[in-house]
C-alpha cells in the first residue's frame, strides 16, 4: 500500500445527457484505487454502467455521455481533462482494451502480424524486422505454437480461444501499464476459458500490467481477482480484496448475487415406469443425405443413446461443436437425423411425417436460447404464446385467450401482459414468454437449448426456479442443453457428456459431477470454478475435488481417433466410453484441443 | 409520426405528386381541349391565354394531352410495378424459405434475365408483342420481376434463419402459415422502399419506350410519345419538349423524395433504438 497507485479514482460519475432532459447518472461517485500488477474484477449485472467505466478510462465514452471526477488519474497523468490526442497517445500505449467477441475484435482482412505489430510501430517507432520479433516472443509467450508462422496467418484460422490468446498476446505488445478486459471469456467454453485466464494472469504478473477485469461471473472474480468492485445501476455497493468480499459481503445486493449462485439442489425423483423418450444410435450427419452421396458424410452426432423419464431432466453438456444443440434440434425434428431410432412414448420419432409429426409437435416442445431472436418482435406477448393454440381447430378465439392468460401466470407475468409486446420486455421476462408458448400446448418434453445462458446471473437464478417449480407441478420432462456446469448442479437428475459428437459418459448427476471417469469429464469439472459456501456464510473459491481417475488416458474413447466405443459400467446407471481392447485400432492421442491445424 | 410528416422532403414530395395525380385524374374527367382533336389552323402555337402550354404540330393543346398522357403513364408504371410485386414477391419468399434447389432453379432464371438491362428486356418483349399498353405493362413488370425477386428473397434468407421460425416449425406450423405469418411480413419494409424506386423506373423506362415508339402507340398522348413527337421542332418549339419533361422530372423527384421517407421510415437502422 506504500506504492501509490497506478490508477486513482475518486468521486467518478459519467452522465447521459438527452435533450429536454435531467441528465442520467450512469455512474455515481465512484471510487477506485488500481496498483500494478493488480488484477480487480468489476461486478455487475447488465444496465451497471461496467462497460462505461471501461470506455471512460479508454476516452471512449459515447457522444452524448459527460463526466465528472475529483481525481482520475492513470500513472500521475490526469484522465479527466484530457483532449483526444492525450487519449490517442495512451491508448494502446498505456491502456489496452481485450473485448468479448475475439471474432469481431481482430480485422479478419489483416494478418495476426501486421494486427500486432501496428501499436508498438505506431507508438514506439519500431522497424518492421524488430516489431516482428517481439511480436514472436509475444506468441510463444501465450503459448501459441510455431509463433513465427502463426504471424502470417489471418484470424478466421484460429480457433476462439486462441484469437483471445492472440488478442492478449497483441495488447500486451506495447507493455501497458493498465489492461482491460470486458468479459474477455464470456464468448468461450470453460475449458478453454480457464487456459485463456490463467495465461492472462500469469503474463500480466510478470509485465506488472494492473487488469481490470469486467464480468458478470463471480466465479472467475473468485479466482482471479486480488480486489472486487460490485457495481448495480452506477452506484459502487461494495469494495474491497476479494476474500473480504466474498468471506463478509456487506451489501444485501452482493449477498443476494452470491445466493444467486445455483447450488446443488435435492429434486423430486422422476416417475417410475417406462421411459418417456429413448434414443438409440442416433447419427446426424451434416447437409442432406442425396441417394447418390454414398460417401460417409461427416457426423455432428454419431451413435448417441439414452433414455429419459416422465418428470426427469437430463443434461446435456460439453464445448461449442460437440453437437449438443444439433442432438436437441434433432429431438423436435428440426434437422432430421441420418439413422437411429427416437421413440417418443412410444411413436418413431424418425418415421412420422406431415400431420402425423404435426400432431406429436406439441407434446415435444423447445425453448431457445436467445429470447430477443425466438420471439417475432411483429408480435403481442398474447398472439406469440397463442400461436401454437392458433393451429387447434377445436380452440375458439376465446379459450385461447384464457389459456394464454392461464400461461403468462404460470410463468410468472401478469396476464394482461398478454398486448405487450417483445421489445417492451426484459431479457428475462422474455425467456418466460418463450417458455409460456411451449406450455400452452400442454407438452410432456421440454427441449431447453441454453435457456439461460443470455440472462444476467439473478435473474438466471428464478429462470431456473421457475423451470424446477413447473416440473413438479405439471411432471414435465427437460433435456437440458447447457455448457455450464453449475446450471446442472441445480436441475439436472443426470447427465450427458458430449465430445465431438460422441456420448463420452453418461450417469445420475451426483455420480458424474463427484467421481467422473473420462478424462474430458475430468477436464471440465476441473476447469469450471465453483464458490462454496461456509458454515459461516461466506464463500470461498472451492476446486473441485476429484477422485483419483478410474480410466487412464489410453483407455478412454476419444471420438477424434475414430473407432466405436465400448461402453463400461463406473457404478449404477453410471457409463463411461471406453476403446475398444479388441481390433488394432492406434493408440488415442492426448487430445489436442488448440492445436494449430498442420 | 408528425415529426416525420413535417420534414421539408415530405412536404414538397407530397405535394408534387399531389399537384401531378390530381392533374391526371383531371385529366380522365374533363381535358380544356380534346387531346387528340387536330386543329390545322392553330399549328405550333407558343404558350397563349387560349393554350396555357401552347399547341404541337397538329394543333393539339399541349395541356390536354399532357394531363390524358399523365394518367396513361402513371397507370401503366404503377401496373407495371404491381405487377412486378405480384410476381416477384412470392417467387422470393418461397425461394429463400426452401432453398436448395428450388432457390437454385429460380436463381439461374434471374440471373438470365438480370444479365441484361431492364430498358433491353423491355425492348426485347416489346418489339416481339408490339406496341400496346398491355404489353408494356407486361414487358415491365417483366423487367423488373428479378429484382423484387432478389429482394424478397434476401429478407426470407434472413428470417428463416431466425429462431423465431425455428419456433414455429417446433409448434407444428405448416410450411406455408410459416411463410405467410412470419416470413412474408418481415419483407414489406425491403420490398416497400424498393417498389417506390421501381416506380420512378418504371415511368422513366415507359417515357423512354415511347420516345423510342415501342410504347404505347399513338396517337393516344404519353409523356415520352410527347417528347418524341416534338423532338424535330426543338429549335422551332422548344415548349414541345420542355413541358413533357418538366412534367416527367417533376414526377420522378416527387417519387424519389417520397420513396427516400419511407426508406429512412422503413430502415429499422435509421430509427431511434427503443
Amino acid at each position: 500500500m506504500t506504492t501509490p497507485p497506478l490508477l486513482a479514482i475518486r468521486g467518478l460519475t459519467v452522465e447521459r445527457l438527452s435533450p429536454g432532459e435531467a441528465p442520467q447518472p450512469v455512474l455515481r461517485d465512484i471510487d477506485l484505487d488500481m496498483a500494478p500488477a493488480e488484477i480487480t474484477g468489476v461486478v455487475g449485472e447488465s444496465g451497471s454502467g461496467k462497460t462505461i467505466l471501461a470506455r471512460t478510462l479508454l476516452g471512449l465514452l459515447p457522444p452524448g455521455f459527460r463526466l465528472r471526477a475529483r481525481t482520475l488519474s492513470l500513472g500521475g497523468l490526469d484522465l479527466a481533462g484530457l483532449p483526444e490526442k492525450g487519449f490517442r497517445a495512451i491508448r494502446g500505449r498505456d491502456v489496452g482494451m481485450i473485448f468479448q467477441e475475439p471474432m469481431v475484435s481482430l480485422n479478419p482482412a489483416l494478418t495476426i502480424g501486421t494486427q500486432m505489430t501496428e501499436a508498438v510501430r505506431l507508438h514506439q517507432r519500431l522497424g518492421r524486422a524488430e516489431a516482428r520479433e517481439r511480436a514472436e516472443a509475444m506468441l510463444e509467450r501465450v503459448r501459441i505454437r510455431d509463433a513465427a508462422r502463426a504471424l502470417d496467418r489471418f484470424p478466421h484460422e484460429f480457433s476462439g480461444g486462441m484469437r483471445q490468446r492472440i488478442m492478449l498476446a497483441s495488447v500486451l505488445m506495447t507493455r501497458p501499464k493498465l489492461l482491460i478486459a470486458d468479459e474477455p471469456t464470456t464468448a468461450l467454453d470453460v475449458v478453454v476459458q480457464r487456459e485463456v485466464l490463467d495465461l492472462l494472469r500469469e503474463v500480466t504478473a510478470e509485465l506488472g500490467t494492473a487488469v481490470l477485469l469486467i464480468t458478470h461471473d463471480l466465479g472467475i472474480v473468485a479466482r482471479y481477482a486480488d480486489r472486487v468492485t460490485v457495481l448495480k445501476r452506477g452506484d459502487c455497493l461494495e469494495a474491497g480484496t476479494t476474500g473480504e468480499v466474498l468471506m463478509r459481503p456487506r451489501h444485501p445486493y452482493t449477498r443476494g448475487l452470491l445466493g444467486a449462485l445455483p447450488r446443488r439442489a435435492v429434486l423430486p425423483a422422476p416417475k417410475a415406469g417406462p421411459p418417456l423418450l429413448s434414443v438409440e444410435g442416433l447419427r446426424v450427419g451434416y447437409g442432406r443425405p442425396l441417394p447418390w452421396r454414398r460417401a460417409a458424410a461427416p457426423m455432428v452426432l454419431r451413435d448417441v443413446s439414452f433414455s429419459l423419464r416422465r418428470g426427469e431432466t437430463l443434461a446435456v453438456v460439453g464445448e461449442s461443436g460437440s453437437g449438443k444443440t444439433t442432438l436437441g434440434r434433432s429431438l423436435v425434428r428440426l434437422v432430421d437425423p441420418a439413422g437411429g431410432e427416437v421413440r417418443f412414448d412410444g411413436v418413431d420419432l424418425r418415421r412420422v411425417a406431415g400431420g402425423a409429426l404435426r400432431a406429436v409437435r406439441p407434446r415435444l416442445q423447445m425453448v431457445f436460447q436467445d429470447p430477443a431472436s425466438s420471439l417475432d418482435p411483429r408480435f403481442t406477448v398474447g398472439g406469440l404464446v397463442g400461436e401454437g393454440l392458433t393451429l387447434r381447430r377445436d380452440v375458439t378465439a376465446l379459450e385461447r385467450a384464457a389459456r394464454v392468460a392461464a400461461a403468462l401466470e404460470e410463468v410468472g407475468l401478469p396476464a394482461d401482459w398478454a398486448e405487450r409486446r417483445p421489445h417492451q420486455l426484459s431479457g428475462g421476462q422474455r425467456q418466460r414468454v418463450s417458455i409460456a408458448r411451449a406450455l400452452v400446448l400442454d407438452p410432456d418434453l421440454l427441449v431447453l437449448d441454453e435457456p439461460v445462458s443470455a440472462l444476467d446471473m439473478t435473474v438466471q437464478a428464478q429462470v431456473l426456479d421457475l423451470l424446477a417449480g413447473l416440473q413438479e407441478r405439471r411432471g414435465l420432462s427437460y433435456l437440458f442443453i447447457t455448457h455450464d456446469l453449475r446450471v446442472v448442479d441445480r436441475l439436472a437428475h443426470r447427465i450427458l457428456v458430449l465430445y465431438r459428437g460422441a456420448v463420452v459418459e453418461s450417469g445420475p448427476r451426483d455420480a458424474v459431477l463427484d467421481r467422473p471417469a473420462h478424462p474430458y469429464t475430468r477436464q471440465l469439472l476441473s476447469a469450471s470454478p465453483e464458490l462454496a459456501q461456509d458454515a459461516g456464510g461466506g464463500y470461498r473459491i472451492a476446486e473441485r475435488t476429484l477422485p483419483p481417475p478410474l480410466l487412464g488416458e489410453e483407455e478412454a474413447y476419444w471420438p477424434h481417433s475414430g473407432g466405436v466405443p465400448a461402453y463400461r459400467t463406473a457404478g449404477p446407471d453410471h457409463l463411461v466410453a471406453c476403446r475398444h481392447p479388441s481390433p488394432a485400432a492406434p493408440p488415442a492421442p492426448a487430445p489436442t484441443r488448440e492445436g494449430i491445424p498442420a | 409520426m408528425s415529426a416525420q410528416a413535417l420534414s421539408p422532403r415530405v412536404a414538397v414530395g407530397g405535394a408534387l405528386a399531389l399537384a401531378v395525380v390530381a392533374a391526371s385524374a383531371a385529366g380522365v374527367i374533363a381535358t380544356p381541349y380534346d387531346p387528340v382533336a387536330v386543329d390545322l389552323a392553330a399549328r405550333i402555337e407558343p404558350p397563349s391565354a387560349a393554350h396555357w402550354l401552347g399547341t404541337d404540330q397538329f394543333g393539339r393543346d399541349l395541356l390536354s394531352r399532357l394531363m390524358a398522357g399523365g394518367h396513361k403513364s402513371l397507370l401503366i408504371s404503377l401496373a407495371a410495378v404491381l405487377g412486378a410485386l405480384l410476381a416477384g414477391v412470392p417467387l422470393g419468399v418461397v425461394a429463400g424459405y426452401a432453398g436448395g434447389w428450388v432457390d437454385r432453379a429460380i436463381g439461374t432464371v434471374l440471373d438470365a434475365l438480370m444479365a441484361f438491362p431492364s430498358i433491353l428486356v423491355a425492348l426485347g418483349i416489346m418489339s416481339v408483342l408490339g406496341p400496346s399498353e398491355g404489353g408494356v405493362v407486361l414487358a415491365l413488370a417483366l423487367a423488373y420481376a428479378p429484382a423484387v425477386t432478389r429482394v424478397a428473397r434476401a429478407s426470407a434468407l434472413s428470417s428463416r434463419r431466425r429462431e423465431f421460425v425455428d419456433a414455429a416449425r417446433v409448434l407444428g406450423m405448416p410450411a406455408p402459415a410459416i411463410l405467410l405469418r412470419h416470413v412474408l411480413p418481415h419483407c414489406v419494409a425491403p420490398v416497400g422502399v424498393l417498389a417506390a424506386s421501381l416506380l420512378a423506373a418504371a415511368l422513366l423506362t415507359e417515357s423512354a419506350l415511347s420516345f423510342l415508339g415501342v410504347g404505347v402507340p399513338p396517337p393516344a398522348p404519353t409523356w415520352g410519345g410527347m417528347l418524341a413527337e416534338g423532338r424535330p421542332f426543338i429549335g422551332l418549339a422548344d415548349w414541345l419538349t420542355i413541358f413533357p419533361g418538366l412534367a416527367i422530372a417533376l414526377t420522378l423527384l416527387a417519387i424519389n423524395l417520397l420513396g427516400d421517407a419511407l426508406r429512412d421510415r422503413l430502415d429499422p437502422r435509421m430509427r431511434a433504438p427503443r
